[in-house]
This record gives structure tokens, C-alpha cells and sequence, in this order.
């Protein structure tokens, strides 16, 4: 069978039926026919969507801005089925984690490549690139789409396209301007029961229930609501400056933490200006976001200017982009957060805002007020980037074409710490803590210090290509490129800074008393190359049947070995190339054989490619360079000492290489009224890389290089309805199921797993390991029964399992994502959400939550009578029976906050490995078009307003009480899936915008 | 035409780049230009780091494991919730517990290991290569006596070698035995042709006393065998015997590669982790550490508890005491204030017994242990210069001459000198570098007090001896190297230590659990010993004492 199909393909391709040219090119993508459209693929190759044989998808202007988010790549979140999007950190610049069909590699790069107007960008300009003068986003999701990108297309590409001019040849204005005022929700919830206090504390030595009440406590093991101290006005917090004390009721207080973040605003305001036509046009772009953060004081200033121009001077046409960004943030120390979650639930936080932090709530954290007036960071970043495209046409069958950008950017960070001595000695309070000072109390004196960073780097990128387009015969067309490629990226960065400022609130080098050595501060060079050949050929027959491979050959800098042995001979210079390749093809039966096309199916096309690249990204910047680093302290003096560095690569080390094969079917029924796109993938990476934690007795403590193979697999489904569709109303549906899975097959002889990171709160960390899904978490479980009860040893303590047990992927199982819009007349209203199931996290905000007795767990019992494992069973004799035991064998509520507040509790990982389940209605927009009869008279062309909403309502899973948002990791890397507690909680936002064109 | 001209100019400009960026010139770039490039890293430059980074470990987390286990901290319960609730209840002595021990000294043994391998042309290196070897033996035999079996031929490779095998504990010792002996004979062989080891941050090149330290720790891995049988007895007897005559270190032993109060890093660690920073800021330590009051009531002379365990103390104060620790107001046994060491008992918290809510007062570490008798020492600034300018003890003087004084006392046979000179010369010394006065009527007192004491002073039958030998070691080691104690006690079972009140097993562990790096990444070698394994003694026990 598979000959006779391979003739029948080779007859097919030869035959020579007269048709029309299937490859007329167009520039835009508001054609009429959705399946008429060109899009713009690897290098800027622009292809109608029926040649495009690996799966994409395209999102335009209107999706991307329906709802304001100033950050375009999270506005992508949910609309977008196989692309998971996930906020891992909130801030006033929040950070995003992009990955396209789940993990590949397990120590490199998995997110996305981002192409802008045809060259390499990065993640940060394309997240503040102002949404609306982004006129498409072509999501290219199969491998063989990007293989064309050697290595840096391996975890597939984002293909930005900017606006351009209009084909009028009137000046146009366009202004968009929005506000919108956004606050946290989902803050943990929090037991209502107890108050500060500890059990056996001496400021007041009177027993309520068997705990003391302390009004400096940090933790809620203090008296209960219901006892006589329950609702009486009580002093709080430690005294204030001139030794007076603050008074609270004595009873819960709702939002006494969430009283501490403000409503944070957003203002955006562009302006854009275009003139010109098909032959020559002008575009500039002047945009404004100003982002007042939920945390006072915590602003965003970005200033964007994008100037575009293009002309076409007979056979040569030049475009060129100049876009000039200009970022200032102030931020404070996230980690205050933290301090705010140990806020008894007898406190209102609010009281505190002008107190010193000898005068805080508790004694035992640094008042977060405080923190946020004297310890600052300040970043005024300015990317400068400047693009050119390039093409002279010989004749119609020949072109040569030049893309090129150079990016230079520069950043300047100076954060400070302000002093605080701690060393204030308490007196007249008539209290026992007179003559004590808060170092008592085990406070460390906070140590002024001063930090600038001044970095500057430098990227180029030039594709040079030749084309040729031939018709080989009537039918059959053929296009091939051939070009080269060079990369080449330099950073610089200098640092100094130290601590201890002599003058308060001057902030200079000058000023600080003891700098940092330099070894101890970033003071380095980069600089990272490569070059690349590359060859593409596309043919199409008719208008049904296509054909493309790629190939590349590629070599970089980060695989040049110059060896020299540790007796200091010079051995010789080695730098292997790598070839990546890909094949794809797709056909469209509805159009080879008219008969099938009819009312129902109206469109079928299939796809199936394979393409073999590689990934160096996992191989570090010098890593392959074996060198020294200074002990602590050194150089002393004239004193220096290197100690070879612990973490070392294979000198041999390779690229990991992904096989992929993907295959796809998208369907249109009743004239495209519903779609289907349907795709399947399998990705093998075939010597992944990874760093291997290694037995310190080797002297070494990681060791990388090519040691496993892995496989990511899974499918995609889209479908899509327009129920309704008339003149005046139109309802279209969109819904997405994706779902994906890495497997680890194989690591290193004698290592079954890969430790990514390791907590030091708990015994839980985030590892690769062999047969299981990749990241998953591990760490230690609490030992059960067979019925699954939990294990307690003779002082009712619950047992634990030794070794690190698999505790929850990652990862979710599946992603649904859906997305609707209503449209009548002028007004649309549109919806985004998706539900992600199957993962997991491990939050630290629990476990301080629960060792600060706030969390709900250490509430549901009575602490004056101990606590009793629910449902938990002690070995005797052999058998499991019902234990009766209190924690620590103590049944008094001391028992209760030992067990609570130490290792017994916190060190079990699986207590703090929360489901992360949820449902998020992602935006939901509402928006009107003023109709043009009433814009007639006016010069206005188009006037819009609208109201939206982001993240307007979040479902968690039933075990997440609120502890963090499932998408919060301490890392944009690898290693997500840990929540700490240095991490704001979610924000939801409502705002309205205005958009008119003139 | 115009347009052509353009368009060829620039292809021919980016052609003739690309040309040039396809020769290997263009990628010869991946020269790490921020750091020193390995192969330039020599023996002289590697050696005081390696020390000093080791040290590190000895007076970080080695310092408060042993000072807890030997109860003699104990946290200040008064301020802070449930301060070393671990290490008092044992409840976890897991593969977390104290991984700081095994994961901060075994890359510093590799680096000496990486200098004993350097080429070694025309003994250009004998010094450095006989430094090596003896520090290698000095911190190799913590992570023996501390984990019993270790990996150790198959170990220090590098990347050849990332899983390394573990053997045998006392086949470890009798290598580490060998490793001192070669050293000596580089040091004795003075081959003209070796370089002085200028970076010596210990004995600044004096070879003489490198020689007498290596003999005094292979004096300490052979007196630590002195429980052992047969085949291992025969051998360590006949080891000993090389001693016989052999000189051993007599000076305190400092690290010191020029300790300044210029910043944090560059701080004696000693006094930068447990009282104060470059800033002279307390640290949190410091407020944390408290004395245990198992130690105030045997340095108070009994007069805390008046216990019946603590009887060879009574009224005999310790003239160390108030170097060690700070004066408070105490409370004696009959509720009498006195100015003396308060401390807090192990494990119990403010109400119970050993914490008195009426009495908060607490003794913190004090000036001896980081100005020794340095003056003027009124200012934290000045006790941070003199702790600095007199740097962190590797070995001190008293520990080598309470060993001595052991090894007299078991092998007289062997050794000639008396036990009972050594046995002095320890408390003197070890009051000397904390800085109490040896030259008053309390001292007078103190030494002829106890040499009328059993366990305390030198009389009494051999086991007395023995116990006092290991009860003047706990308080001469405490604040110094209190983990050798710790070791030192599992081996003799001296001095009485009270368990912690909420301790959970009955006695201390015998060892401790292989640290989690070792099951993630050597989990084929690693033996699987579960946390009950530790406090019992069984094959998993150092070989040294496992009877």
C-alpha cells in the first residue's frame, strides 16, 4: 500500500493541470475569506494559510486589546489553545512564563521565540510594545514551523507583526486611551477563633485557655475570641515613639491584612499617526502607560515611540522601524509580603502605617510600611531598536532580501536600604518589657546599603537571503530561499554599592562606608555568537497540495571549547556545527476534488510535518570554560585565592535535539459557521541536557550534560461556532481543549532523578524524574495505612517518609480555554476564561500561615485540649488503630502550638502541595461603536468606548484556601511550581477606554 | 541605476561579514573574561581559601551542632517561640538534619585533594602537597567519625566520577593515617627545589609546626580508635608507637588569612556569626544563644541545681565561667540572687522548670571566647578587632594536650610523658585564650579545688581520670570546637549530659544521617539508613564505636 500511495503523490506532484498561481500574496489580513489569508511565518516568509503545513494560529489587533492589558503576551492567555501563558510573579511589572506545547527541555529555554517584524526580539520588548499597534500575532505551535530558526526556534515562535500604513493616502489619527483601577483578591483565608498570644509567654502571665495573650506576638497561639478577652480594647503591637500604645478589639478582624494594599491605577494613552500608501507610508506611535501598583509607592512610567516608514523605489523597497522605549519602575521588596502574612487576626494592619518597626504589630517582623518607604529599587531602562527590511527585485522570479535589526539598550538600577538600629530601650510602659530592646527579641539591626547597576548591551541579527519563485510548469510552483544568518549579543555590566551609609537618605557610592569588594558584585563582560546557513524550499501544485522543507546549519559560540590542560597546554580550538532540518506538506481535499466541497463541509485541509532541531540554550553562557572563583572574603589584602568552580559542563556537550512529528486536520461545515481544528504532536528530546546535582564527595556539586531522552506529546482540539450571524447580531463561540505531557524516559546511569530546586522552608522540591511527568514535586509524605489514614508514633507526631515521594506534577493535565463575543451593531461584548486541572503547587504562604497559627487547619479543634491527627491511626501490635493520642503527647494548647510552630509540621512536604485547580475568567469586555450616521458631520472617523474587566472571577480548587494564585512561581524558568512567600496575591481589574480615529 | 549601486554596496558589505563570521576566529569567544581561567589556579593560590572556607563550616554550623548536642546552648525560649526545637527533641534527625556539616567540608577536602594531585615538577609543590594532605586528614576525619562509611578512593574526581562509592570507615582512617605520614616525609625530605608556601594562612610556611600538628592529628585518629579490636587494635598500637617520640603541637592553631571588620565577608566568621557584624551590629545569634543551664549550674559550682549528678562541682565556681558567658542576676537553688550564669534548660519554655517567669535574665556568649584577654576590650568595636586580628582556632593548644594527656594515661607503655603535666597545661591554656586571670587566688583556688575531685581534676582511678580528662575537654572545647566534643563523648560517654527535656529518644545520636544530596544524586552508593538507625548502635555506627 505505501508504494502504490507514494506513486500516486509522485504523479500528482508532476501533473501539469493549467491553474491559476495558488500563491498570490496579499498584506493584509482583514480579507474577507478567513481561509484566504496570508500570514507571516519563520524569517517573514509570508504564505497563504492553506501552504502552511505545521499548525498556527493567528490572533489579531481586536482580540489582543479587547480588554486593555497593557502586557500583550498576557492579553494572549486563554485564546490561544497548546499556548499556556502563566503570571508567575505580580508586580508592577509582572513577569510571564511562555510555553508553547509544555516542556521539552528540563534545563533550557521552553518558552517561546518572539519575532518581531521579521527579527529575533525578546519576551521583555514584545511585553511592552503598546498592544494596539500590534496589528497580528501568528502563534506558529508545530516545531517545523520554526525550524527555520534553528535553535532558537525550538520551542516554537510568536510572530509579531506591527501595523502599518493604511492605503489611504489621508492622514489618520488614532487615539486609544484607557483607565482602569485594579485590587488583590483571593488573600489567603485566615481562622477567626484565636488571637495573639503564646502559650507560656511572661508579658502576661495570666492563662486564657492555656495560652498567653502577648500583644506583640506574631502568631495567633494567643487567648481565643470566646474568651473573657474576647471583644475588650486591648493595647497592640509594641509602643510607639513616645512610649503610648495602640488599641485594638480583641476580635477578628477581616480585613486587617488586605487593608494594607491600596486600589492600584492604570492610565494608558496613545497616540498614532499614519499617512502614506502601497508605495510609501509613515507610521509613528507615541504610547503612555502609567501603572500605580495595589503596593504603595510601586509605579511603572513606560514611554514608547515607534516610528515606521517604508518605500518602494521601483525594484527596491526599504522599511524601516525605529522604536525607542523608555521604562521606569520603583518598586520595593516584594518580601514584605511575607511580613504581612504573619498579621495576627486581631490586627488591622492599617493602624501601623506610620509606625517605626520597633512600634510594629509584633515585634518579631519589620513593620511592611516601613519597608516600603526605605527599601527601594529604581530601574530606568531604554531600549533603542532599530530594524530595516530590505528587498530588490531582479526580476519577478529572483529577489534578494536583508533583515536586520541592532538593539542597544542600557539600564540603570539603584535600590537602597535604609538603617534601622533596632536598639530603642523600652521604658515607662509599666510593662515587662521595660528595659528591653527589640534586639532582645532576636531582631538583626538592619544595615543601611546602597546598590547601583549599570548594564548596557548590544544585539545584532541580519538575515541575508536570496528567492526565487518559478512556476516549474502551470501547476506546479516552486519557491526556494537561500540565506545566511549572524547573531551576535554583547552585555556589560558594572556594579558597586555596599552597605552602611554614613548620611541617612543620601544615596551614593560616595556615601557608603563599607563597598562591596568587587568580586562579590556583578562586574562582567558577555558576549555570545552565531552563524547559520539555511535553505528553505516551498512547492505548491495547484492550490491544494503543498510542500515545504527547511534546513539549517548553525554553529554558536556557546559549544567553542578552547581547552587548555590544567598543566597549562594549549590544545586545539574546537566548535562543531549542527544540521536541523524539517519536511511538511499539507492538502486540501476541498479544493482537489470539488465534489466533496458542498454546504455541509465546506473546508478540510491536513498537515503533516516532522522536523529535526536543536536547542543549545541549555549549554550556559562560558560554561564549557573551566575557571576559578573567590572564596568568601578574598581578595585580603594582598591575600587572593581562587577555588575552581564546583559546577562544570561536558566538554563535549551537544545540543539537545528535538525529533517532532505533528500532524493536523482543521474542517469549516455550514460555509465556516463551525470550524474545527484538531491537531497531534510528538516531540522527542533526544540527549536532553540537564544539570545533575552531583555527590559532594566528588568534589564538584553539578555536573551538565546530554543525559536523558524525553517525549512531550499531546493534541490539541478547537472548535469553533458562530450560532448567530445576521447584519446586526453575531454570536461567535470559541472553545479549546489542549493537553500535553513530558515524560523523562531515561536520565544518567545511577540518577533516577534531577533535583531543579529544592525549598529550604520544608522537605519539598521540584525534580525530573525517570517514568514520571516533567517538572513534578517531591517531597516528603506523611506515612499512611492502607485505608489511607495517616500514621502517628506513640506522642501522636505523624510519621513521615524518609525519602522524597512524587507529590503532584507541575503541569496541567489539560487546559480548556473559551472565549465568546456577542456583537449587536455597534456593541461587543466578549469573554475569555479557561479552567486548568491536574496540577499542583507547593505554597510556603501555608506553611507560614500554619506556624503562625493563622491558617483555618489550626482552628478546627479546641487548642486548650490539643490536637488530635483527624483520622490518624497508630501501629500497635502490628495493627492500625484509631489514635488517641495528642501531638507531642501534650494535651494542653502548648502541645498544639509546639507541634504547629516546629519541624513536626513543617517539615512534611506533602502539607503544603496545594491542587491548582482553577477556573479564570480571564477578561470580559464590553465595548461600543459610536455608528458612523452620528460621526458624519464630525471629523471624527470612528469613536469607541468600552468597559472591561480582567481576571473578574477566579474558582480554586477546594484545598486552595486562597494561598496563592496556582500560576505564582519564584522563577519564570523550569522550576515553577513552588509559591514562596515573597510573591503578591492575584489582582483583578475594571476600567474603561476610549478609542477614536480621526 | 542609483538603487543598484545601494543595494550592491551593502550586499557586498554584509557578504564580506558574512564571510569573516564563518571562520572559527568569529566564535573564539567563549573565554569566560570574568573570571580566572582554572588552569591558572596554583596550589599557593588555592590553599588559604581552601582553609579558610573550610573554617567556615567549623565555626558555623559545626559550632552549634556540637554546643547543643553537648548541652551547653540552649536557645533563649524567653524571646524567641521554640528556638532549636529540632536538635532538642531529635524528633527529625533526617537527611536535612546538619547537611551543612557533610556538604560544607567534603568540596573543601577535594580542594585539598586537587593540591596534593598537582603537578609536582622537581617538588616545586612539597610544602603546599604536604599542607594538603594534613588538612585533608584533619577535616576528612570529621566526616568520618561523624557518617562512618564515606565515599573516599573513589572520590574528589570531578566529573569522572560523580557517583562515588563509599568505603569502608576504617580503611578511610588508616589512609588519612598515611596521608600525615607522607607528609611528614615531604616535610622532612626539604627538597631545595620547593617553594615556600607563602600563603600559608595558618603557620605562615613554619613547616616544623605543620609536621607537629600532623602528628597531633594522627594522635587524635588513633586515640579515637582506643575502643577498637583485634586486627584494628593491633594496628592502632603499632601506629602509636611512631609517636612515641614525636613533637606535638603546642599553640593554639588560627586561621587567619587577615580578618578585617572592612565588610561582613571579611569578618572572622566566628564572631561575625554569633555576635556581631562588620557594622558592629549584634546578629540574631546572638540574642538566641544562651547558656544551657546544665553548663551555668557546672561552671556555677552546682549552687543552679544542687543536683546530685552534678556533685563533683559543688562549690568550685570555674574561674572560666564569665568568659564564657556573660554575668547576669541568677538565682541559686534556694531562690538567692547572684551575680553569676543564668541559662535556660534544654527544650523547656518560659513556666517550666529551668525557665523561671520571675527571673528572665539570660548569660549570652561572652567577651573571652572572641577577645581572649585582650584589652581594651569595653567596646564591640574593639572586641570585633582583637577577634579578628587573633582569628578562627582550627586546633586548639588545650585539645592537643588533653589528647596527649589521654594517650599517656591509656598507652604509658608508649608514652613517657605524664598525663598529668598535659592534663594542666590544657586548663591553663584554655583559660589563657579565653582570658581569664590564671594568676589570682580564684584561679588558685579552682585548680587545687579540683584536684581533689574525681572526674574533675586529675585523681582518682584510670575511668576518673578519663572522665575528667573529657569533662575539662567539654569546657575547654565548648565556643571552640564543641562538635570534637560531641564526637569525643559518643566515643567515652563523658562528661553527664542531661537530655533535652523534650528529647525523644533516651541518648544522642550515635551519628548522623547522610545528607539528601547524597540520595538524590549518589542513591545507587549511598547506604539507606533510616532515622532510628542513628541512635542505636549498629554496623552503621563510626567503626570506632560500635561496641
Amino acid at each position: 500500500m505505501n508504494k502504490i500511495t507514494t506513486s500516486i503523490l509522485a504523479v500528482v506532484l508532476t501533473s501539469s493541470i493549467a491553474m491559476v498561481n495558488a500563491q498570490t500574496q496579499s498584506d493584509s489580513l482583514r480579507t474577507q475569506d478567513i481561509r484566504e489569508v496570508v500570514v507571516t511565518g519563520a524569517l517573514g516568509l509570508k504564505k497563504r494559510q492553506d501552504a502552511v503545513t505545521s499548525t498556527n494560529q493567528v490572533v489579531n489587533n481586536a482580540e489582543i486589546t479587547q480588554a486593555n492589558n497593557p502586557n500583550a503576551v498576557q492579553s494572549l492567555t486563554g485564546k490561544v489553545s497548546g499556548l499556556q501563558i502563566n503570571t508567575t510573579n505580580n508586580s508592577v511589572n509582572s513577569s510571564t512564563r511562555v510555553v508553547l506545547r509544555g516542556p521539552r527541555s528540563i534545563s533550557g529555554n521552553n518558552q517561546a521565540l518572539v519575532v518581531i517584524d521579521g527579527v529575533i526580539s525578546t519576551l521583555d520588548i514584545l511585553q511592552n510594545i503598546p498592544p494596539e499597534i500590534i496589528d497580528n500575532m501568528n502563534i506558529i505551535k508545530g516545531m517545523q514551523g520554526a525550524a527555520l530558526y534553528g535553535e532558537r526556534g525550538s520551542n516554537g515562535v510568536i510572530v509579531v507583526t506591527t501595523k502599518r500604513g493604511t492605503k489611504s493616502e489621508k492622514l489618520q489619527f488614532n487615539l486609544t486611551s484607557s483607565i482602569d483601577f485594579s485590587t488583590v483578591f483571593k488573600m489567603p483565608l485566615r481562622q477567626k477563633l484565636y488571637g495573639q498570644g503564646y502559650p507560656g509567654d511572661t508579658f502576661d502571665t495570666t492563662d486564657y485557655g492555656g495560652a498567653n495573650w502577648t500583644p506583640y506576638e506574631n502568631t495567633n497561639w494567643g487567648p481565643a475570641y470566646s474568651s473573657v478577652l474576647g471583644g475588650q480594647s486591648l493595647i497592640v503591637g509594641m509602643p510607639q515613639a513616645d512610649n503610648s500604645w495602640l488599641r485594638e478589639t480583641f476580635s477578628y478582624k477581616k480585613d486587617g491584612m488586605s487593608n494594607f494594599f491600596k486600589t492600584g491605577v492604570l492610565i494608558q494613552n496613545g497616540l498614532s499617526v499614519t499617512a502614506g500608501g502601497s508605495d510609501s507610508y509613515v507610521f509613528l506611535s507615541v504610547n503612555r502607560a502609567e501603572n500605580d501598583f495595589v503596593v504603595d509607592k510601586d509605579n511603572l512610567k513606560r514611554n514608547n515611540f515607534i516610528l515606521k516608514a517604508g518605500k518602494q523605489l521601483g525594484k527596491f523597497r526599504i522599511d524601516g522601524n525605529v522604536n525607542y522605549l523608555d521604562r521606569r519602575t520603583s518598586t520595593t521588596d516584594s518580601n514584605l509580603y511575607g511580613q504581612l502574612l504573619q498579621t495576627p487576626t486581631n490586627v488591622d494592619v492599617r493602624q501601623f502605617r506610620n509606625s517605626l518597626p520597633d512600634a510594629s504589630y509584633s515585634i518579631y517582623t519589620v513593620n511592611p510600611y516601613w519597608t516600603i518607604d526605605n527599601d527601594r529599587a529604581n530601574t530606568k531602562d531604554r531600549i533603542f531598536t532599530g530594524l530595516i527590511n530590505m528587498e530588490y527585485k531582479l526580476n519577478d522570479h529572483i529577489s534578494f532580501t536583508y533583515a536586520g535589526t541592532a538593539v542597544s539598550g542600557s539600564s540603570i538600577q539603584e535600590s537602597h536600604l535604609n538603617a534601622f538600629a533596632f536598639d530603642r530601650i523600652y521604658d515607662g510602659t509599666d510593662t515587662p518589657i521595660d528595659g528591653t530592646s527589640p534586639v532582645d527579641y532576636g531582631l538583626d539591626p538592619i544595615v543601611s546599603n546602597y546598590y547601583k547597576t549599570v548594564s548596557s548591551n548590544f544585539r545584532y541579527y541580519g538575515d541575508i537571503m536570496a528567492n526565487f519563485d518559478y512556476n516549474l510548469t502551470d501547476d506546479l510552483n516552486f519557491r526556494f530561499n537561500v540565506g545566511h544568518n549572524i547573531q551576535d549579543a554583547s552585555t556589560s555590566t558594572t556594579q558597586v554599592g555596599g552597605q552602611n551609609l554614613k548620611i541617612p537618605g543620601w544615596y551614593h557610592i560616595n556615601n557608603v562606608l563599607q563597598p562591596d569588594l568587587f568580586s562579590r558584585l556583578d562586574n562582567s563582560n558577555t558576549r555570545q555568537r552565531s552563524f547559520a546557513w539555511f535553505a528553505n524550499i516551498d512547492l505548491g501544485y495547484k492550490d491544494f497540495l503543498y510542500f515545504n522543507s527547511t534546513f539549517r546549519y548553525e554553529k554558536s559560540s556557546l559549544t567553542s571549547v578552547n581547552p587548555v590542560t590544567i598543566q597549562g597546554v594549549q590544545l586545539p580550538f574546537s566548535n562543531k556545527g549542527y544540521p536541523y532540518y524539517s519536511f511538511g506538506a499539507s492538502f486540501i481535499p476541498t479544493k482537489a476534488f470539488e465534489s466533496i466541497k458542498g454546504n455541509v463541509l465546506n473546508y478540510a485541509k491536513v498537515s503533516l510535518n516532522y522536523s529535526r532541531v536543536g536547542n543549545s540554550s541549555t549549554i550556559g553562557l562560558y560554561g564549557l570554560d573551566r575557571v576559578g572563583a573567590f572564596p568568601t572574603g578574598y581578595p585580603f589584602g594582598s591575600l587572593s585565592s581562587y577555588l575552581p568552580t564546583t559546577t562544570i559542563f561536558a566538554q563535549d556537550i551537544e545540543p539537545e535535539f528535538y525529533l517532532s512529528k505533528e500532524a493536523s486536520l482543521q474542517l469549516g461545515f455550514f460555509k465556516d459557521r463551525i470550524t474545527f481544528d484538531g491537531s497531534i504532536f510528538r516531540n522527542d528530546n533526544k540527549n536532553f541536557i540537564t544539570t545533575i546535582s552531583t555527590s559532594s564527595a566528588s568534589g564538584i556539586t553539578n555536573f551538565q550534560d546530554n543525559i536523558g531522552n524525553s517525549r512531550n506529546k499531546g493534541y490539541e482540539l478547537d472548535l469553533g461556532m458562530t450560532p448567530f450571524k445576521t447584519k446586526d447580531f453575531e454570536w461567535k463561540i470559541r472553545g479549546s481543549y489542549s493537553t500535553y505531557d513530558t515524560e523523562i524516559l531515561s536520565l544518567a546511569d545511577g540518577a533516577d532523578e534531577v533535583a531543579l530546586y529544592n525549598s529550604t522552608t520544608t522537605n519539598v522540591g521540584i525534580f525530573a524524574v525517570k517514568g514520571e511527568s516533567f517538572p513534578v514535586i517531591k517531597g516528603t509524605r506523611y506515612q499512611r495505612d492502607p485505608n489511607g489514614n495517616i500514621i502517628v508514633n506513640a506522642n501522636g507526631n505523624p510519621l513521615s517518609t524518609s525519602n522524597f515521594e512524587v507529590l503532584g506534577k507541575v503541569n496541567p493535565d489539560y487546559i480548556l480555554g473559551f472565549s465568546t463575543s456577542f456583537k449587536f451593531k455597534g456593541i461587543t461584548l466578549s469573554a475569555t476564561a479557561d479552567y486548568r486541572t491536574g496540577n499542583s503547587f507547593v505554597s510556603l504562604a501555608k506553611e507560614s500561615l500554619g506556624s503562625t497559627g493563622a491558617s483555618e487547619k489550626t482552628a478546627e479543634f479546641d487548642r486548650s485540649k490539643g490536637y488530635i491527627i483527624p483520622n490518624s491511626v497508630q501501629l500497635v501490635n502490628g495493627q492500625y488503630i484509631a489514635n488517641t493520642t495528642p501531638v507531642g503527647n501534650d494535651d494542653t494548647y502548648f502541645g498544639v502550638m509546639n507541634y504547629f510552630t516546629t519541624a513536626a509540621y513543617s517539615s512534611i512536604g506533602e502539607e503544603f502541595v496545594v491542587d491548582g485547580t482553577a477556573l479564570k475568567v480571564r477578561e470580559i469586555a464590553l465595548s461600543y461603536d459610536l455608528p458612523k450616521s452620528i460621526l458624519k458631520s464630525t471629523f471624527v472617523n470612528s469613536l469607541s468606548i468600552g468597559v472591561y474587566a480582567r481576571n473578574p472571577f477566579f474558582i480554586y480548587a477546594k484545598d486552595n484556601r486562597n494561598f496563592n494564585d496556582p500560576e505564582t512561581a519564584n522563577t519564570t524558568g523550569n522550576a515553577g511550581g513552588i509559591a514562596v512567600t515573597g510573591q503578591y496575591p492575584s489582582m483583578r481589574t475594571f476600567g474603561f477606554n476610549f478609542n477614536a480615529t480621526f | 541605476m542609483k538603487n543598484n549601486k545601494f543595494l550592491i554596496t551593502i550586499l557586498a558589505a554584509a557578504l564580506s561579514f558574512t564571510a569573516t563570521s564563518c571562520s572559527n576566529d568569529y566564535l573564539d569567544v567563549n573565554d569566560n573574561p570574568n573570571a580566572v581561567q582554572a588552569e591558572q589556579i596554583t596550589p599557593e593560590l588555592m590553599l588559604p581559601g581552601a582553609i579558610s572556607q573550610a573554617y567556615r563550616t567549623q565555626a558555623g554550623t559545626m559550632m552549634q551542632f556540637g554546643n547543643l548536642m553537648m548541652n551547653s546552648w540552649a536557645g533563649n525560649s524567653y524571646t524567641i517561640a521554640g528556638p532549636y526545637s529540632r536538635e532538642f527533641s531529635l524528633s527529625s534527625v533526617d537527611n536535612t538534619f546538619y547537611r551543612g556539616i557533610w556538604e560544607g567540608l567534603y568540596p573543601r577536602v577535594a580542594n585539598f585533594d586537587q593540591m596534593e594531585k598537582f603537578t609536582n615538577n622537581n617538588h616545586e609543590q612539597d610544602y603546599y602537597i604536604a599542607i594538603a594532605k594534613i588538612m585533608k586528614a584533619y577535616y576528612m576525619q570529621y566526616i568520618v567519625d561523624l557518617y562512618g562509611d564515606a565515599p573516599y578512593n573513589e572520590a574528589f574526581m570531578g566529573q569522572q566520577n560523580t557517583t562515588p562509592k563509599y568505603d569502608n570507615d576504617a580503611d578511610i582512617y588508616k589512609i588519612l593515617i598515611s596521608k600525615l605520614e607522607e607528609a611528614n616525609a615531604l616535610i622532612d625530605a626539604a627538597d631545595d627545589n620547593a617553594l615556600e608556601p607563602v600563603s600559608d594562612i595558618v603557620f605562615h610556611g613554619d613547616m616544623d609546626k605543620w609536621k607537629a600538628l600532623s602528628n597531633t592529628i594522627k594522635l587524635k585518629l588513633l586515640v579515637r580508635m582506643s575502643k577498637v579490636t583485634g586486627d584494628l587494635a593491633t594496628y592502632r598500637n603499632t601506629k602509636l608507637q611512631t609517636l612515641a617520640t614525636a613533637t606535638f603541637i603546642d599553640e593554639e592553631v588560627v586561621v587567619n588569612p587577615g580578618y578585617s571588620a572592612s565588610s561582613d565577608d571579611q569578618m572572622n566568621p566566628y564572631i561575625l556569626n554569633w555576635a556581631r557584624n562588620a557594622s558592629g551590629q549584634q546578629v540574631s545569634n546572638y540574642s538566641v544563644v544562651v547558656v544551657s543551664e546544665h553548663m551555668a549550674n557546672a561552671l556555677e559550682g552546682n549552687v543552679i541545681l544542687n543536683s546530685a549528678n552534678y556533685t563533683k562541682f559543688t562549690g568550685l565556681k570555674d574561674p572560666r565561667r564569665t568568659r564564657l558567658f556573660t554575668n547576669v542576676t541568677s538565682v541559686d537553688s534556694n531562690g538567692n540572687p547572684f551575680t553569676g550564669l543564668k541559662g535556660v534548660r534544654q527544650g523547656n519554655v518560659p513556666g517550666q522548670p529551668g525557665v523561671p517567669v520571675d527571673n528572665v535574665n539570660t548569660s549570652k556568649l561572652g567577651v573571652g571566647n572572641f577577645a581572649g584577654g585582650n584589652t581594651p576590650a569595653s567596646t564591640w568595636t574593639q572586641i570585633i578587632d582583637h577577634n579578628n586580628g587573633r582569628g578562627g582556632v582550627l586546633f586548639s593548644k588545650s585539645e592537643s594536650n588533653l589528647l596527649q594527656a589521654e594517650a599517656a594515661l591509656r598507652w604509658p607503655a608508649i608514652f613517657s610523658f605524664s598525663p598529668a603535666t598535659k592534663f594542666n597545661v590544657a586548663i591553663i591554656a584554655n583559660a589563657t585564650w579565653l582570658g581569664a586571670n590564671t594568676t589570682n587566688a580564684a584561679w588558685t583556688t579552682y585548680i587545687t579545688g579540683i584536684a581533689a575531685r574525681p572526674g574533675l581534676g586529675w585523681t582518682g582511678t584510670d575511668i576518673q581520670k578519663i572522665e575528667a580528662i573529657m569533662t575539662q575537654k567539654w569546657i575547654a572545647l565548648t565556643n571552640i570546637n564543641p562538635t570534637e566534643m560531641f564526637i569525643e563523648y559518643n566515643r567515652t560517654g563523658y562528661p553527664f549530659t542531661p537530655m533535652a527535656t523534650t528529647a525523644q529518644f533516651p541518648n544522642k545520636p550515635y551519628r548522623l544521617m547522610y545528607p539528601n544530596s547524597e540520595y538524590a544524586a549518589n542513591s545507587a552508593n549511598v547506604p539507606n539508613i533510616s532515622s532510628a538507625d542513628v541512635f542505636v548502635k549498629n554496623q552503621y555506627t563510626p567503626f570506632w564505636n560500635q561496641n
